[in-house]
């Protein structure tokens, strides 16, 4: 008895899609606790940089695994979409190393000079975070040109900004205590807010757009199971807003709840999308079997995988564990 | 295949003028920055330097 052939194309799909996903999830929630820095007093401000500082370098780890494994397991796709999204790729290249040098320098510096780096700490975040939205927008849309597609893309980049702030707001939630927490709870329920318009936004948009995302969510009997998904997401939004209420009591294991809760928001939407694109990976355009490299390729590439990928996710839960805890003002300065 | 020939063909010779012109921005920031924050820890010396209370690194929790 022989096995059916193994399709690695689908295990690259869900290596890619994990490691999207991880990178939205994780510098996500460092790229939101950027963009509340204006919002924070000085003390403040150090207190949110030292809750991130020892992981957002190591979460931009999954940006280039993720660009790597499109470019190594579907080449094609690789030229199709980053070439499609050329502007805002640089754009967000900008606004990523603008933010890791104002990161390192911002200790440094003193006076109107620190403000000038938490400035462009603040623009840094902002415009990374804006124009992976506006990838998403134009990524969902299959880069179709016109002011109505352009318009949308500029939303769903408003809204991520706003996702993200969620998820800052809630990692603060989790690594602060005091004014700040208290504080942070109102940003997270000001974010889920923008969540709530770039989610429903998006689920409106797609099927109107794309034929085949209408066939897929709008086919009875099947969407009434499909209706776990918007129903999920609801329960998901309304944990948020309830364990962001002023009479929410802060301690260990209640901290955490609002940040699972917006993960789980992350975690829904992803997966409704990715039900939507199946299985194209340039929607209506280019199949992912269309766009993989060649079996042999993506057999070697797998073997690579295999030693890598253990060392990212271990040292991933490594640092998580080590830095732990409540985040103290004084760890950069 | 040859350079020409391997060029994207959706990428504009304005899009790389906008791109070119943005990193070229960046770096003017980052390098004299850099520069003038490792100019001022030189001129300040290392008798100064050492009297700070603890380094960055030992502080890590």
């Amino acid at each position: 008895m022989s096995l059916p052939p193994f399709d690695f194309v689908l295990l690259w799909t869900a290596i890619l899609g994990l490691g999207v996903f991880f990178y939205v999830l994780l510098d996500g929630f460092d790229l939101g606790v950027g963009m509340l820095m204006p919002a924070a007093s000085p003390s403040e401000q150090s207190t949110m940089v030292a809750s991130i500082g020892p992981f957002w370098d190591a979460n931009e780890t999954w940006l280039v695994l993720g660009i790597g494994i499109l470019l190594a397991a579907f080449p094609i796709a690789h030229g199709v979409v980053l070439g499609a999204l050329y502007l805002p790729v640089v754009a967000m290249l900008i606004g990523l190393m603008l933010r890791g040098v104002a990161f390192e320098l911002r200790v440094k510096a003193q006076g109107w000079h620190r403000d000038l780096w938490n400035w462009l700490f603040w623009a840094g975040s902002f415009i990374a975070s804006f124009c992976q939205g506006v990838m998403l927008g134009r990524y969902i849309t299959g880069f179709e040109r016109g002011f109505g597609y352009w318009a949308f893309a500029l939303m769903v980049g408003a809204s991520l900004c706003g996702g993200y702030v969620l998820l800052g707001a809630t990692w603060l939630i989790l690594k602060t205590e005091g004014a700040l927490q208290r504080r942070a709870r109102g940003w997270a329920r000001w974010g889920l807010l923008w969540v709530a318009l770039g989610v429903a936004l998006v689920s409106l948009a797609t099927p109107l757009v794309s034929e085949t995302v209408r066939g897929k969510w709008f086919d009875f009997p099947r969407t009434l199971w499909l209706m776990v998904f918007p129903a999920a997401t609801l329960a998901a939004g309304f944990m948020v807003w309830r364990w962001t209420g002023a009479a929410q009591r802060s301690g260990k294991g209640q901290d955490a709840k609002p940040f699972c809760a917006a993960v789980a928001i992350f975690a829904i939407a992803f997966l409704g999308l990715a039900y939507s694109i199946f299985p194209f990976v340039v929607i209506d355009r280019l199949t992912l079997w269309d766009a993989a490299a060649h079996p042999t390729a993506l057999k070697a590439l797998f073997l690579g995988a295999v030693i890598v990928l253990p060392f990212i996710v271990g040292y991933t839960i490594l640092s998580y564990r080590i830095f732990g805890g409540k985040a103290k003002a004084n760890l950069y300065d | 295949m040859r350079t020409a020939q391997s060029v994207s063909p959706s990428l504009t010779g304005s899009d790389v003028l906008i791109s070119l012109l943005g990193y070229g921005a960046v770096y003017l920031i980052m390098f004299p920055a850099g520069v003038a924050l490792m100019a001022r820890i030189v001129a300040r010396g290392p008798g100064e330097a050492s009297a700070e209370p603890v380094a960055e690194d030992e502080r890590r929790p």
